[in-house]
């Protein structure tokens, strides 16, 4: 099963992470499970901003440039007051 | 070949260097030249261990394999160490996959010579037990600073251990093998790397990293780089000639 290269882009707050090379992924669904898992991992990385508002976007092309899927993370933290 | 009366040259693995040269010379017709191929596996899991090595140049990733065919990375061992510390600590395996990460050379003992040696000359075994508490106290830091800090301080850590296991500030490395040694999805890689470029840390280039600012990142490294060398300096002595200038 060859699979196809799928390429990333990623947006944290002012951060935007362009990969170039891709990845190749057996189908959209495995592209899918790696992006969850990806927004996971970085969530690590929310904790010390901060923010109560927090986003990690992860855009995900084919090798025609279209977009297969966008998977986002968000943590929000609303105040009683 | 070292004949009656003739002294090894000086070592390039820091615990030979460290023996008395009487004792290394006792040692020295024992070791082999062997080559540390990119990839090469010297200890596979499971699987009686037959000889050890002590790293000249290069170094070695020991991975824990799981089910699911990944594995992470558990602990790096080069020219400060040696491997094969099963034999050492009294067994003859252990569950761990020993690949080259960063090829060189070595110098290689039969395990059967080895164990005659480490009961026979008292210098080495006391050098290499303190090199195993240095090891340890590196394998349950990654640990540790697994289950708690972020891909990019997890990033920095681990570039300076290889820096540190490295002659000069550059590499060959690639973000998939980053992203199999750290355990995260490459794409997380390429987003922390690029932090530590725009940063002007390192440097990456068609599978190459140079470290361009030490300083920069070990403040961009959390605390278990620091602790951990620390331990290793204490126990071993800092690198001679520290090439490695250590700010923390």
């Amino acid at each position: 099963m060859p699979g196809s290269r799928f390429y990333y882009e990623i947006r944290d707050g002012g951060i935007l992470a362009r990969d170039d090379e891709g990845q190749v992924f057996a189908d959209g669904k495995a592209a899918r499970e790696d992006a969850v898992m990806l927004l996971t991992e970085m969530a690590r990385s929310l904790p010390g901003r901060g923010k109560d508002k927090n986003k990690i976007t992860a855009r995900v092309r084919d090798g025609a440039g279209k977009l297969i899927f966008t998977a986002t993370l968000s943590l929000d933290v609303e105040w009683n007051d | 070949m070292v004949l009656p009366g003739q002294f090894p040259p000086a070592p390039r693995n820091r615990l030979l260097a460290a023996l008395p040269p009487g004792d290394l010379a006792r040692l020295w017709p024992r070791l082999q030249p062997a080559e540390l191929a990119l990839r090469q596996i010297l200890h596979a899991p499971e699987e009686p261990v037959t000889a050890v090595y002590f790293p000249e140049s290069g170094y070695v990733s020991r991975l824990a394999p799981m089910d699911d065919g990944d594995s992470a990375e558990i602990g790096l061992m080069g020219p400060e160490g040696m491997i094969g510390l099963s034999i050492l600590l009294e067994g003859d395996r252990d569950s761990f996959e020993t690949m080259v990460q960063v090829p060189g050379t070595a110098l290689r003992m039969e395990a059967g010579a080895f164990r005659e040696e480490v009961d026979r000359i008292p210098s080495f075994r006391s050098i290499l037990h303190r090199y195993t508490l240095a090891h340890f106290e590196q394998v349950a830091r990654t640990g540790a600073c697994n289950g708690r800090h972020n891909i990019d301080q997890r990033l920095a850590r681990w570039l300076l251990m290889a820096h540190d296991r490295v002659e000069g500030d550059g590499f060959p490395m690639t973000h998939e093998f980053l992203s199999m040694m750290l355990g995260v999805r490459r794409a997380g890689i390429t987003v922390a790397a690029g932090t530590l470029q725009k940063a002007g840390f390192i440097r990456y280039e068609r599978g190459r990293i140079e470290i361009t600012d030490r300083p920069g990142l070990e403040a961009a490294s959390c605390e278990c780089y620091g602790i951990a060398r620390r331990a290793s300096d204490r126990l071993l002595g800092p690198p001679a000639g520290a090439t490695r200038p250590y700010w923390r």
